[in-house]
């Protein structure tokens, strides 16, 4: 049975999920030059790199949500949302990184996956 | 046995003061009234007449009621008033006396008393009031036959100043309609602000203050002209001399003061700052401390003293009845006991509220609210007092700033599981249901996140007066006039008032509510006047409106209350306010919830 699931998690969750396919939400800065990485502050407050297969093409800063693989410290990064500015100002990462929390300790109340059938 | 004072009942009904009469109480009655306390009506002699126009002052009352005074006692006057009433007709009312023998020990009647008539006051009949004197005596019972009447003791006391009632000073306690002759001197412990009212006999202004007095306290109050006459004069915690105004059965909707009568100061009414440095109670509170406010009944009226630990800004609501913009603002007290209480202040005392450097507030006479769990409402009859000069004051002072200041506080909460955040009575729609919202004597109000899941097109609105304020429904007189009944007015425009029934859903239950104007504008994303446009020149707008209401998500405030329709009781649920939902505020509200379920 392959595994579909993609847990948003944050910072701290990071090393339980080595190797498997996330969802993390946080704030982009320090776009690398040639847009092969950025740094994501996490919910937590945690630093992390998001590594791009393919050079980013857009201006990428604010809230930002990656979709992608884990690997050890870092995040090959398969796609990207950006928010709105808007949408970064208004965002409550506190309460975000609660509801995370909560997912992750609950996790048989939030299913995170889909069964192939 | 005592001797009576022959010739005093004469000279007590023509204005003079003799010095204690001693009389003869022979019949009493009780006059009931309804809303007010018994009064008791004495027939009384001196010997010589009996007399019928004589009161008791309430004060006494517990005489008659501990069976003191009964048939045939002997009783020393030591304080009365007369007054005129009716023209020529003159009252007695006994302020103040002792009984000097029981009636069951006199046991008879003492010398053989003529009635005197009301009206049989005139001067011109006291010289033959007075040789009957002697043959009362004789009819003295012989056993135990009192010592001759020495004349001396007869002749009234009249060379006292003035007429009675001018100048003495009477209780408080003892102001009664039936008299008018009298000067309280007391101590003004609240003053009101000044408000206005205006309704279909007109509009004035009206304030009102509180007398205290030892005997007690009395509420008055002036309006109009009176208030221009008496507002500045009369100043919280100093001592006046009042006469002359006009006392009534007391309102008890609108005062809580332990007294049967209200005066009007009316532009008759005289009043004198005393500056003799007399010793009047002051001011007394009562406090309860903030933990024990359950132990209070909710409406019950209570005083209050705390830190102002938040205070917030000023905003509007509008008043249910009166649907007028009334002013508030809400604070948060604090004291020793380590629970914090919502405090809510209106109009002028919300406005002038200065919350800086939290201050001491002490609130005579709040009134206690079960909304929220427990809240106060400063009233307009409490009186609001900052950073009094009392030791529970100082006391809260310095606990506060040695360790209030950093400490938590327990706030109260409304019951029930889903309470939480900021006293918001958090309810689904099972909930509602099974805990029977709605039951008790007193609206429910509670809070629900609902998707609207259906709209009742048919009597969403009607065609309402356009006077403000009044939404009474018009009648269409065909001619292009709406009549209102209400204002007996026709007009030649309408407003659209909306009252419209949205079925709502969350994820246990659904239920029927109503929703009012500004709820409905709000459902429909719509103004009512621009609704009823469509609905009268373009009704695909109009359906479309409704379609496109459905399925939206809000924070309901709703109040629920059972009503009677066609004697068959219903819940009736009304949309008191619907919001867009605040997803931090209900995001913040959820995780309280799952908290609170210890997972």
């Amino acid at each position: 049975m392959e595994d579909f699931s993609r847990h948003r998690i944050n910072g701290a969750l990071l090393p339980n999920y080595n190797g498997k396919q996330v969802c993390l939400l946080g704030k982009a800065k320090d776009v690398d030059p040639n847009g092969m990485f950025f740094t994501l502050v996490t919910s937590d407050d945690q630093e992390i790199r998001v590594n791009m297969a393919e050079p980013l093409s857009e201006y990428v800063a604010g809230l930002t949500e990656v979709h992608g693989t884990v690997q050890g410290k870092s995040i090959s990064c398969e796609n990207f949302v950006l928010f709105s500015e808007e949408a970064s100002e208004k965002f409550d990462m506190g309460l975000y990184n609660q509801a995370v929390q909560l997912m992750e300790r609950c996790g048989e109340h939030y299913s995170q996956q889909v069964i192939a059938q | 046995m005592a001797q009576l004072s022959g010739g005093a009942i004469q000279a007590m009904i023509q204005g003079e003061s003799p010095d204690h009469p001693i009389l003869q109480v022979i019949n009493t009655r009780k006059i009931t009234s309804n809303g007010s306390q018994d009064r008791y009506r004495l027939m009384v002699s001196d010997g010589t007449v009996t007399y019928s126009q004589v009161m008791l002052a309430l004060q006494l009352n517990n005489l008659m009621e501990e069976d003191k005074i009964d048939q045939l006692c002997i009783i020393k006057v030591n304080k009365f008033m007369c007054n005129t009433i009716q023209g020529n007709k003159r009252i007695i009312i006994i302020l103040d006396a002792d009984v000097l023998q029981r009636g069951s020990e006199v046991q008879q009647r003492i010398g053989n008393p003529q009635p005197l008539r009301a009206e049989g006051a005139a001067p011109a009949n006291r010289a033959p009031a007075r040789p009957p004197l002697n043959p009362a005596r004789q009819f003295s019972p012989g056993g135990n036959r009192p010592a001759p009447v020495n004349n001396a003791n007869v002749k009234p006391a009249a060379s006292g100043p003035g007429t009675p009632g001018s100048s003495r000073v009477h209780p408080i306690a003892s102001l009664t309609p039936y008299q008018n002759r009298w000067r309280i001197r007391a101590r003004v412990t609240q003053k009101s602000n000044i408000r206005t009212w205006s309704n279909s006999r007109g509009e004035g202004r009206l304030f009102n203050v509180n007398f205290l007095d030892e005997s007690g306290e009395i509420r008055a109050t002036a309006f109009n002209e009176g208030v221009d006459k008496f507002y500045d004069l009369l100043e919280v915690n100093k001592i006046y001399y009042v006469s002359k105004g006009t006392l009534k059965t007391a309102n008890k909707q609108y005062s809580n003061l332990k007294n049967d009568y209200e005066m009007s100061l009316n532009p008759e009414t005289v009043i004198e700052p005393c500056n003799e440095n007399v010793d009047l109670p002051s001011m007394t509170f009562d406090f309860v401390p903030i933990n024990e406010m359950e132990k209070h009944q909710a409406n019950a009226i209570i005083d209050v003293i705390g830190v102002v630990k938040v205070c917030n800004d000023i905003s509007t609501v509008v008043g249910r009845q009166s649907q007028k913009e009334i002013t508030k603002r809400d604070l948060q007290i604090v004291d020793q006991s380590g629970v914090a209480i919502n405090l809510t202040l209106w109009g002028d005392d919300a406005v002038k509220f200065n919350g800086d450097g939290n201050p001491i507030i002490a609130v005579k006479g709040a009134r206690l609210s079960d909304f929220g769990g427990r809240s106060l409402s400063a009233l307009a009859s409490s009186q609001i007092i900052l950073n009094p000069d009392t030791r529970e004051a100082h006391m809260l002072r310095g606990w506060y700033d040695r360790d209030g200041v950093n400490m938590d506080f327990a706030s109260f909460r409304s019951d029930g599981p889903g309470a939480g955040g900021g006293g918001t009575n958090w309810k689904t729609f099972s909930d509602v249901k099974t805990e029977g919202l709605g039951h008790g004597d007193k609206a429910d109000y509670f809070t629900s996140k609902a998707t609207v899941i259906f709209l009742k097109k048919d009597n969403c609105m009607y065609r309402s007066c356009p006077t403000d304020n009044c939404n009474k429904k018009v009648i269409d007189q065909g001619n292009g006039l709406y009549r209102c009944e209400k204002c007996n007015r026709e007009f030649p425009s309408h407003k659209w008032r909306m009252i419209l029934s949205a079925n709502l859903a969350d994820h246990t239950d659904n239920q029927w509510i109503t929703c009012f104007q500004e709820s409905a504008e709000t459902l429909l994303g719509v103004k009512a006047d621009e609704l009823g446009d469509m609905r009268e020149n373009n009704e695909p707008a109009f359906d479309q409106v409704f379609q496109q209401a459905v399925f939206k998500q809000y924070v309901f405030k709703l109040r629920a209350k059972v009503e009677m329709y066609n004697e068959e009781s219903r819940l009736k649920t009304v949309c008191v306010n619907a919001a867009p939902v605040d997803f931090i505020d209900y995001s913040k509200h959820l995780l309280e919830q799952i908290a609170a379920l210890g997972i």
